[in-house]
């Protein structure tokens, strides 16, 4: 890892360590969370509505459950959640517009007129009217947020793919009788992936708070799965008396969302700084 | 006296694992009121030989020199105060010069503000001149237009006007005509030429092209690898070439023989900027080198003004144009 | 005399103009005929706006054309169905101007080398790196370019390496798209060498276009002189350098170094 804050810049190679120290955390939960049986779901009514204290760092709930397990493993599910989200986003936004912007014509024009009717919604009434009629679930929130996501991949997509269709070297495959499969994958999408990706690092941040957004509305995760938004929400009726309740989940979506976008910038800051290719 | 006097000029850039040596020992005279070609391909050191002249270096760029002299001033202290005053650059792509989103007024305008201290209404007819000058048709209108509503050999006058504007008395053209249509490049010589004679204008034309020599130098300075190897009036260096490496090159031109006759290309490539190298640079692509050639800098010859560095000694007879 | 293998004839490339109301643009080439006899060059120069790269990507059909027809060996070029067309292509190798932007950055030379022959279909997949090194033999390169990457050749070795992909399949035409103009003039003799051996040796048509008259003069058997879209003259290569018609193509001539020594 020598030189990473080199490359990244201090605040970037800051927010990579915060995310992996997340990542690490959700993956070992009943390893590292101190009471595991509570973070799962199991409540302790002795201990409840406890401040923080040497025993609890961040309190305990309603149920008597630790609050720093409670937001362990509650990372399981918010973070999953992000991270599913972007990748459903580009599993329908890459193809779609890959193929609009390579084909172009009748193609390009009903692809696109397709992405306009998804992005002409507000993009978390949306998610709230999907996640609505699917009913509540982790699947169905993030199938609810990614049908909202998926057009800006599409438009972003589609307008590398145009810029990559001029290339000389990608007009030479053509004129070579290289098939349009084999021009895809072979030319178009190697240089497509690169700016896409750093742009899929910006936006779990921003998933994740809409994910959490559709919990905190009682439309994600149902009780008693440990999931921040829906913390949140849980303890907005105990706010502010026992305003650790809320505080704690409130602050690590907080601190991952803006260590997302903090990471993404210095991925966009060294992509842009680099001729494409380079990789 | 010479309006550039320059002997010797070395440029090292410091660099990871040894310094880059962009400039050997560039040797250069230009006589005030003539135009002066500096010949090279790519990598020979001739935009970083302007880069020294206008104090536009790398930071931490090492210079070295026995005479480094605009004028009499020694240019290593003057280079960046003297740049836009009496040292002006005409770049190779006028439309990257030019600010897209100004009128061309305001870009002269500009130009003349930072320079003389005139009212709105003379600097207006000054402007008006000089586009003039430059031979463009209706420069009223022209002043109006933004770059884009002009060809490219229009903007490369409204840039040529920009440099008469500064005042500058030496105007460093790097490729001037390389961005244009040959017809169009001619034209544009031939105002370059117009301007050196009406105006005592000095003009160092950096450039690969041998037409473009002939058609407007006076004299030329041949550059490979970093090192000026040849040195003399314009005739006399393009009909007369001393140099293997000038001689290779001229041989090399698509109109040096009949059409259909092989070409005489110059094997092998240009020694590495990092390399160091004890004799001389084109020895190891030259015909006529000698083990001795690798081993020490070659001499110094002369012959009238013209001027070049061999170990081997030639007749005057032969020539390239063979 | 023999069947030209390209013929072009009354081409008319229009771009599309955009906006209902919009009259209709000026056509990029206008009513272009020209023919190229097997075995020979034919040059096409023009400075911008002649037409040249319009004409050029209509015969690659790139650009659609309005009106007019294209024969190559016999075969109606622009009545061809887009499948027809992919394999039709295989029988023309292109030339780029810039070898590092017509190279992919992204693959080793023997990748770009082997792409044109997995393209044919019913091409042994065994023995593509010998075939790969043979191109690159044939072309001056010794055969451990192969792992490396455009960029880290020079002007001169990529652009060989892009006409030896364009030779990959044997094509009966060879399109030279300004393949000089990004080269330095000691490089540039010696691609175009390259190309006067390629041509002695093994007869490949060529089709040379190029806003230098001067190399394409240099290698060309017959010239096209274009302007403004339409065809100015043409001929053979000695008729135009000995008594061009027009002044425009004697002013294309008459620049520089040569025309100052015959004038002194």
């Amino acid at each position: 890892m020598r030189g990473l804050h080199q490359r990244l810049g201090w605040p970037g190679a800051v927010s990579l360590a915060l995310i992996l120290i997340a990542f690490g955390m959700a993956l070992l939960a009943p390893w590292v969370a101190p009471f595991p049986d509570q973070g799962a779901g199991a409540p302790s009514i002795a201990t409840k509505f406890l401040p923080p204290s040497a025993d609890h760092l961040l309190g305990t709930d309603h149920l008597g459950r630790d609050m720093v397990s409670r937001v362990i493993y509650g990372a399981r599910v918010s973070l999953s959640s992000g991270l599913l989200i972007v990748a459903f986003s580009l599993l329908i936004g890459l193809p779609v517009g890959v193929l609009a912007g390579y084909f172009g014509g009748w193609l390009d024009e009903g692809l696109m007129r397709i992405t306009d009717v998804f992005l002409a919604f507000p993009a978390l009434l949306l998610a709230v009217l999907m996640a609505a009629a699917l009913g509540p679930g982790l699947l169905n929130s993030i199938v609810a947020v990614a049908v909202t996501w998926w057009p800006w991949y599409a438009r972003m997509a589609r307008a590398e793919v145009l810029a990559l269709r001029g290339q000389p070297y990608v007009e030479a495959a053509q004129l070579m009788g290289v098939g349009h499969p084999r021009i895809i994958l072979r030319h178009i999408l190697p240089a497509a992936v690169r700016p896409l990706s750093v742009q899929a690092a910006l936006d779990v941040g921003p998933a994740l708070l809409t994910a959490s957004a559709l919990s905190f509305l009682g439309l994600g995760v149902l009780p008693p799965t440990a999931d921040w938004g829906q913390m949140v929400d849980a303890g907005r009726k105990f706010f502010p008396e026992r305003w650790w309740y809320s505080a704690a989940p409130g602050m690590a979506v907080f601190i991952l969302a803006l260590a997302f976008s903090v990471l993404g910038d210095a991925l966009r800051d060294r992509a842009g700084g680099r001729r494409d290719g380079s990789a | 006296m010479a309006l550039l006097d320059i002997r010797a000029l070395s440029v090292d850039l410091p660099a990871p694992g040894g310094a880059i040596h962009a400039l050997r020992r560039v040797d250069l005279t230009v006589t005030r009121g003539t135009i002066h070609g500096l010949i090279g391909e790519s990598g020979c050191g001739k935009t970083m030989t302007a880069m020294a002249l206008l104090g536009l270096l790398p930071r931490g760029a090492d210079i070295g020199a026995e005479r480094f002299l605009f004028d009499g001033m020694a240019l290593r202290d003057v280079a960046s105060s003297l740049r836009g005053r009496r040292i002006a650059l005409i770049s190779q792509d006028p439309a990257a010069a030019l600010n897209p989103v100004l009128t061309i007024r305001r870009q002269i305008d500009d130009v003349l503000r930072a320079h003389h201290d005139l009212p709105r209404v003379a600097r207006d007819a000054r402007a008006v001149e000089l586009l003039a000058a430059t031979g463009l048709p209706d420069p009223a209108r022209v002043l109006r237009s933004y770059p884009h509503q002009l060809s490219g050999g229009m903007q490369q006058r409204v840039v040529i006007a920009q440099a008469l504007a500064t005042g500058a008395d030496l105007l460093i053209a790097d490729e001037p005509t390389t961005a244009l249509d040959v017809t169009i490049g001619a034209q544009v010589l031939a105002l370059l030429r117009r301007l050196v004679q009406e105006r005592g204008l000095t003009i160092l034309m950096i450039t690969h092209d041998m037409d473009v020599v002939a058609e407007v130098c006076d004299s030329a300075t041949v550059l490979y690898a970093g090192t000026s190897v040849e040195d003399g009036p314009m005739s006399e260096v393009l009909t007369r070439p001393r140099h293997p490496y000038t001689r290779a090159l001229l041989a090399a031109l698509p109109d040096a023989g009949p059409p259909g006759t092989r070409l005489a290309a110059i094997e092998g490539r240009i020694p590495p900027p990092f390399e160091a190298i004890a004799g001389c640079a084109f020895a190891p692509r030259c015909a006529a080198a000698q083990a001795e050639c690798r081993l020490r800098p070659p001499p110094e010859r002369q012959d009238g003004q013209h001027r070049w560095t061999c170990l081997v000694e030639r007749g005057t007879d032969d020539q390239a144009a063979a | 005399m023999t069947k030209p293998l390209l013929e072009v004839r009354d081409l008319v490339v229009r771009y599309g103009s955009r906006g209902l109301f919009r009259g209709q643009p000026r056509p990029a080439v206008s009513g272009v005929s020209l023919s190229l006899a097997p075995g020979q060059t034919l040059g096409v120069v023009g400075e911008s706006g002649s037409g040249k790269s319009s004409l050029l990507r209509a015969i690659l059909r790139l650009v659609p054309s309005e009106s007019g027809k294209v024969v190559l060996d016999g075969q109606d070029w622009l009545a061809l169905s887009p499948r027809e067309l992919r394999r039709a292509r295989q029988d023309i190798g292109v030339v780029a101007q810039n070898p590092f932007l017509s190279l992919s950055p992204r693959m080793t030379i023997a990748e770009i080398l082997a792409e044109p022959l997995l393209a044919r279909q019913g091409l042994a997949r065994r023995g593509l790196q010998d075939r790969a090194a043979e191109l690159l033999s044939r072309c001056g390169l010794p055969a451990d370019f192969l792992p490396r990457r455009a960029r880290e050749l020079s002007g001169g070795q990529a652009q060989r390496v892009a006409i030896a992909r364009a030779l990959a399949l044997d094509p009966k035409l060879l399109v030279l798209d300004e393949p000089t103009s990004a080269l330095d003039i000691s490089v540039q003799a010696q691609i175009l060498n390259f190309l006067s051996d390629l041509k002695a040796e093994s007869g490949l048509s060529m089709l040379f276009v190029t806003h230098n008259l001067k190399v394409v003069a240099h290698i060309s058997d017959h010239l096209v002189v274009m302007r403004n879209g339409e065809v100015l003259e043409q001929g053979t290569t000695a008729e135009l350098m000995s008594a061009p018609r027009h002044d425009y193509t004697h002013r294309l001539f008459g620049f520089g170094m040569r025309a100052r020594q015959t004038a002194v």
